[in-house]
C-alpha cells in the first residue's frame, strides 16, 4: 500500500463526518489528477454493446480487473473489431461513477495487441517497395475502354464475388468473366490470390484483373498486404485493378496496381463502361449522319429544281429561237457586206447568206438539240433522284415536242419550202415574188429549182400549191384533169430546164 | 472493300468498329465528300452502328471458373455465384 499523502486531501468545512458524495468527489478528483493518461493491456470479458450505443467490458488479467467505458461517438470510430477473449490495449482516462461507487477507464482507444505488430510490417514494406518503384506512377498502364474478359481474383463464396459480378452484367452484358478463385484471409490465402493473377495472366484472353474482397480487420486484410502478392500484382502483363475492403482500407496492392478502386463494387463500374450511355452515343452519330446526308440530298434538290425552272427547260423552242435569231442578225449583215463589194464577192456572199438563211432551220434545230443534250448531261451530273425521272420525262416531252417542230418533219408529210433566191428567204407570199425570180423549193428530198410565171396573191387552188401553174388559166378548184395537165406541163418544164443542183445535201 | 467488310464482322473490336464510325461521320460533316462517296460512307455507318447495337443488346451472361487439370493445364467451367443467403 503506497503511504497516504495527507495533503491531497482537501480541508472539511465543517467538523463531523463528510456525506458520501463528498467523499466520492474526494477520491474521484484524486483519481482524475493522478490518472490522467493511462495505457493499458488485459483481456476482454463481459463485453457488451449497448442498445444507447456505448460500449462496456471489463478487462483483466488473473489477478485484477478494470471496467471499461466506450462512448456511442468513440465505439462508432473503431477500427478494429474487439470481442471476449482478445488481448487489447486500451488508452484513456479514469474517473468514478459516483452512483456506484466504483472507478472506471473512459476509453479512447483501444486495439488488439498484434496489430501494432502488423501496423509497423506494414509500414516497413510499403517504404521498401516503394523504394524499389513498385508504385511508380509511370509503369501504371491505362485500363482498355472496351474489355472483352475481365478476370476476378477473389472468393466464390462471399459478397464480393457477388456484387463484382452484378455490377459488370448490369452495365456491359456482353462482357465475359473468368474467375480464379483464391482463399482471401488466414494462412495460404496470398499463395492462392499470386496463383490467381499468375492462371489469368496464362489465358492470354483476359483484358483486365479484379483482386480484391469485402471488407474487415487488418488481420483479415493482410493477405493483400503481403510481399509475394505485391510482386505478383507488378509483373502481371493484364492491368490489375485492386479493391480491397472498405473505402478506408489501404493495402499494397491498392498502392501497386494500375488502379485502386475503394471496393469491388467499384472495381466492376470502373472496368466496364455503361452500355446505356454508348447507345446514347452511337444514337447521336447516327443522327448526325443521317441529318449530314439529308442536308446534302435537299440542297441537291434545290440546286436540280432551281435549273430546271431556268427558261430553257420550261420553253426549251426559246433557245432555238434565240439561235435562230443570231442567225438571222448575221445573215443580214453578211448581206449588207455582200452588197458593198465587188460583184462576184457579192455573189458569192449572197449564195452563203443564202445558204445560211436555208440551212437555219436545221442550226436551229441542231443547236436546240444541243441544249437538250447538255441540260440532260447536266441533270445526270447534278444526282440521282426521284426529281431526275420526273425531269427527264418532261425534258423528254419538250424534244418530242421540238422534234415535231423540225423542219424537215413538216416537210415530210409533203409541205415544201420555196426560198426566193433574190432575197435568199423563205416565201411565204407570192406577192413577194416576181415573174422571172428563181425559186428554190427544197421538199423533203431533194430541192427543186424553177422560174416564176405568174405570182398572184390569192392560192391557186385548194390543194397544197407545191407547184405555180405555168401560164395555165387559174383554177379556183382544181380538177383532176387540170392536175395532171399542170404535171404534165411542170415536167416538161422541169426537162427543158438547165440542171440544177440541190444546195440541200 | 475487304477492310470495311471485316468491320462488321466478329473478330473486329468495338472500339475499333466506334473508331470507324468517327471517322466516318468527320467525314461526311467535312463537306468534301461527294454525293456517291456520302451515300456509300452512310451506308458503311449505319452497318457499324447496328453491329455496334448488337454487341450492346447482348443479354447472355458468360461466367466461368478457372482451375487447373492434372496434367497442369488451365480449365474453364460454368460458374454461378451464390445467392445471398446470410447477410
Amino acid at each position: 500500500m503506497p503511504p497516504f499523502d495527507a495533503s491531497l486531501i482537501p480541508e472539511p468545512q465543517d467538523e463531523g463526518p463528510e456525506t458520501v458524495w463528498e467523499l466520492t468527489r474526494r477520491i474521484q478528483a484524486t483519481l482524475e489528477d493522478g490518472f490522467p493518461q493511462v495505457w493499458v493491456v488485459g483481456e476482454i470479458s463481459n463485453y457488451k454493446r449497448h442498445t444507447s450505443g456505448h460500449v462496456f467490458f471489463t478487462l483483466k488479467d488473473e489477478r485484477a480487473s478494470l471496467r471499461c467505458i466506450i462512448w456511442k461517438s468513440t465505439a462508432e470510430r473503431l477500427r478494429h473489431e474487439i470481442r471476449d477473449g482478445l488481448e487489447v490495449e486500451a488508452k484513456g482516462r479514469l474517473s468514478v461513477f459516483e452512483k456506484a461507487g466504483n472507478y472506471q477507464l473512459y476509453v479512447s482507444s483501444v486495439k488488439p495487441r498484434g496489430v501494432g505488430a502488423l501496423e509497423v510490417a506494414f509500414r516497413r514494406l510499403k517504404e521498401k517497395l516503394e523504394k524499389e518503384g513498385l508504385f511508380d506512377p509511370a509503369r501504371k498502364r491505362a485500363l482498355p475502354r472496351f474489355p472483352r474478359r475481365v478476370g476476378i481474383v477473389t472468393s466464390p463464396t462471399g459478397a464480393a464475388v457477388r456484387d463484382i459480378i452484378h455490377v459488370l452484367a448490369r452495365r456491359w452484358p456482353a462482357v465475359e468473366i473468368v474467375l480464379a478463385p483464391a482463399l482471401v484471409q488466414g494462412p495460404g490465402a496470398a499463395a492462392e490470390i499470386v496463383r490467381g493473377i499468375r492462371w489469368l495472366n496464362r489465358l492470354r484472353s483476359i483484358d483486365v484483373i479484379i483482386i480484391g474482397r469485402g471488407g474487415g480487420s487488418l488481420e483479415d486484410l493482410w493477405p493483400f498486404n503481403e510481399e509475394s502478392v505485391a510482386r505478383a500484382v507488378y509483373a502481371s502483363d493484364v492491368p490489375v485493378v485492386s479493391a480491397v475492403g472498405h473505402e478506408t482500407d489501404f493495402s499494397i496492392s491498392d498502392f501497386v496496381a494500375d488502379v485502386r478502386a475503394p471496393t469491388p463494387s467499384a472495381a466492376a463500374e470502373i472496368v466496364v463502361p455503361d452500355a446505356r450511355e454508348v447507345l446514347a452515343a452511337l444514337r447521336a452519330q447516327d443522327r448526325r449522319m443521317a441529318r449530314h446526308v439529308q442536308h446534302r440530298l435537299e440542297r441537291l434538290g434545290d440546286r436540280l429544281t432551281l435549273a430546271a425552272r431556268s427558261r430553257f427547260f420550261v420553253h426549251p423552242e426559246e433557245l432555238a429561237l434565240a439561235r435562230a435569231q443570231e442567225l438571222e442578225d448575221l445573215a443580214g449583215r453578211l448581206r449588207a457586206a455582200a452588197r458593198e463589194s465587188a460583184a462576184e464577192r457579192r455573189l458569192r456572199l449572197e449564195r452563203a447568206a443564202a445558204h445560211l438563211a436555208e440551212h437555219a432551220p436545221r442550226i436551229r434545230w441542231q443547236a436546240a438539240q444541243g441544249a437538250i443534250r447538255m441540260a440532260l448531261y447536266r441533270l445526270r451530273a447534278a444526282g440521282r433522284t426521284l426529281l431526275v425521272h420526273h425531269w427527264r420525262a418532261r425534258v423528254d416531252g419538250f424534244a418530242q415536242r421540238l422534234a415535231d417542230l423540225d423542219p424537215d418533219r413538216v416537210l415530210g408529210r409533203g409541205y415544201s419550202r420555196t426560198v426566193l433566191e433574190r432575197t435568199g428567204a423563205t416565201l411565204t407570199r407570192a406577192a413577194d415574188a416576181r415573174p422571172g425570180d428563181t425559186l428554190r423549193t427544197h421538199l423533203a428530198e431533194g430541192a427543186l429549182a424553177s422560174r416564176v410565171e405568174e405570182a398572184g396573191k390569192q392560192r391557186m387552188s385548194n390543194v397544197e400549191p407545191v407547184f405555180v401553174p405555168s401560164g395555165l388559166r387559174r383554177a379556183t378548184q382544181g380538177t383532176a384533169k387540170d392536175e395532171a395537165k399542170n404535171a404534165k406541163a411542170q415536167r416538161r418544164k422541169d426537162a427543158a430546164g438547165p440542171p440544177q443542183r440541190t444546195l440541200f445535201e | 472493300m475487304a477492310k470495311k467488310k471485316a468491320m462488321k464482322e466478329e473478330g473486329v473490336s468495338f472500339e475499333a468498329r466506334l473508331g470507324r464510325i468517327e471517322e466516318i461521320v468527320e467525314r461526311l460533316e467535312s463537306g468534301e465528300a461527294g454525293l456517291d462517296e456520302s451515300l456509300r460512307l452512310y451506308a458503311e455507318g449505319a452497318e457499324l452502328i447496328k453491329a455496334c447495337r448488337a454487341t450492346l443488346a447482348e443479354a447472355e451472361k458468360r461466367i466461368s471458373k478457372l482451375s487447373e487439370t492434372a496434367g497442369g493445364d488451365l480449365k474453364e467451367e460454368p460458374f454461378e455465384p451464390e445467392d445471398e443467403e446470410e447477410k
